[in-house]
């Protein structure tokens, strides 16, 4: 009885899965800088959902503990301050349409704030106690994206990323003091495009869709 | 918008010590980590641009000062004062700070009013008690000279000699002043025998009882924030730029890399040797007004405070400076 059960449930399971994917496709590359990597960068399908989990930024030894942290419009971002030290956690972006300061977090603390800014942003976040701290949040409709985890002195980082709604063709790069980078990109498509800042050319972006 | 879902807790103030902050780590700086504009390094001809315009009286009123004046390389960078004194001969009512390393910093000035050394590099040369020098009278000054009119055609293109331009020459050559090879950075290295045995005490101090670290902390020995010290003087600090009462009397945190070079300390000036700034911080500062809750009696021994001097000197990478030959 209990074999069965559980033969089922794989079935079910499969079945499932074959659905989901029935017409989800994986977008995967390379993104290479000549110089240096930009503080951080965040490739991701627009307008393919906005349940973006909640994400969470956190202060430790006076700096950030996530480069940048991905949520959707409407949901709430949570910030902690883990230190031993007060913090404080503001943006100020005029461009962007974004401005906010949550006062003083002193050590233990935990805010949370909802996301009511422009979509399609990236805005940086600092401590207004400690200016060397920076971090980013992208306010985007997605739930498919990658989140680049740009290191220093390494230039080359391979992507991808599952399950792309097969009826969404755009995906963007979105990167600190470059301009959006959007991409067409249809199925059994490969593309190799010239990643620029200020009309400077500083790395290519390889892109494959299967 | 903003909601607080977690009240502070008692156990996080409880266990807050000298031994459980979490202060970045100190480190010898890298360069990969400075930040320059559009991610370009300046080239060795931006450089000497800078270097030329730092130490170029033309860009005071009355061609009295220049940058090095005041930031004088056989001075630590600074000027043995205890407070500056514009081109007019003007008292600026604050101790000059040195430059060194700022090619790592996130704010500029004693009360952080600027962020780049772009802006930064532009304050003085305009300051009505500084150099007093207008900018939009400057820039032809400057032109006049074809050195200068060349220069900044081959380095900026069409830009050419701009307020944008002149702050970024500067600065490019401000990023050049870098520390970055003391007895410390080869102790960390790995060769222990490179500081004294004082010296070593002096670090441990220096992350311990001293409690120096949390605000002296990362690679270039300072958090780029504001602390009131209890100096105890009228200055109002980073609250005179910000407006927050709270940063009364609060002052960036110097870097301390050369720092034995450029005395006399604090923001007025008012400490001759480290050995009095030590003092202030030993007896918890001088004012209780606005104090940072960080500065404690500390009960440090006379040998104490001699091996933290001690380490405080092992933090010493002296910047040898060529003056350029300034065009006529």
């Amino acid at each position: 009885m209990k074999a069965t059960f559980t033969a089922a449930l794989i079935v079910a399971a499969t079945l499932t899965l074959t659905t989901t994917n029935a017409f989800a496709d994986v977008v995967s590359g390379k993104l290479e800088f000549k110089k240096k990597a930009p503080f951080t960068g965040l490739l991701y399908v627009p307008g393919s959902g906005s349940t973006a989990k909640s994400p969470m930024i956190d202060q430790k030894g006076k700096a950030f503990t996530t480069r940048i942290a991905v949520g959707s419009p409407g949901n709430s971002i949570v910030f902690k301050n883990s230190d031993t030290f007060d913090h404080n956690i503001y943006a100020n972006d005029a461009k962007q349409k974004v401005k906010f300061d949550v006062g003083l977090m002193t050590p233990n603390n935990s805010m949370e704030l909802k996301m009511d800014w422009p979509d399609e942003t990236l805005i940086r976040v600092g401590c207004k106690i400690h200016p060397k701290m920076r971090g980013y949040v992208a306010n985007v409709k997605t739930d498919h994206f990658y989140p680049f985890p740009f290191k220093k002195k390494v230039k080359s980082y391979d992507f991808k990323i599952d399950d792309v709604p097969g009826d969404k063709d755009q995906l963007i790069l979105m990167m600190p003091k470059y301009g959006k980078i959007t991409i067409e990109l249809k199925k059994g498509e490969s593309k190799t495009i010239e990643v620029k800042r200020k009309k400077k050319v500083k790395g290519t972006l390889t892109i494959s869709r299967s | 918008m903003l909601k607080k879902i977690l009240p502070l807790a008692l156990i996080a103030s409880l266990s807050i010590g000298f031994n459980s902050t979490f202060a970045a780590d100190l480190a010898t700086p890298d360069v990969d980590d400075i930040e320059y504009p559009d991610d370009e390094e300046p080239s060795e001809l931006e450089i000497t641009l800078g270097k030329t315009l730092f130490f170029d009286t033309r860009l005071s009123i009355n061609k009295k000062q220049s940058c090095a004046s005041c930031h004088n390389p056989d001075l630590g960078f600074s000027d043995g004062m205890a407070s500056g004194v514009g081109a007019m001969g003007g008292d600026l009512g604050r101790n000059t700070p040195h430059i060194y390393n700022l090619a790592w910093g996130s704010a500029m000035f004693w009360d952080g009013r600027m962020e780049t050394l772009e802006q930064q590099a532009l304050g003085p040369i305009e300051a009505a008690g500084e150099m007093n020098m207008p900018l939009n009278l400057l820039l032809p000054r400057l032109k006049a000279v074809k050195y200068y009119r060349e220069t900044f055609d081959a380095v900026y293109g069409a830009d050419g000699l701009t307020k944008l331009t002149l702050g970024r020459a500067i600065a490019a050559f401000e990023r050049t002043i870098i520390s970055t090879d003391s007895p410390f950075d080869r102790y960390l290295a790995g060769n222990k025998t490179a500081m004294s045995d004082s010296q070593i005490r002096g670090l441990k101090l220096f992350k311990g009882k001293g409690n120096c670290i949390d605000c002296h902390d990362g690679a270039n020995f300072t958090d780029d924030s504001y602390h009131n010290i209890g100096v105890g003087d009228a200055d109002p600090g980073r609250a005179g730029f910000s407006g927050e009462e709270s940063m009364t009397g609060a002052f960036k945190t110097p870097g301390l890399r050369n720092i034995v070079f450029s005395a006399p300390y604090l923001h007025d000036g008012s400490a001759a040797s480290l050995e009095e700034v030590i003092d202030l911080y030993n007896m918890g500062g001088k004012s209780k007004k606005h104090l940072d809750k960080l500065i404690k009696p500390l009960g440090l021994t006379k040998q104490d405070k001699f091996d933290l001097i001690s380490f405080l000197g092992a933090l010493s990478s002296p910047v040898l400076i060529q003056r350029p030959d300034i065009p006529k």
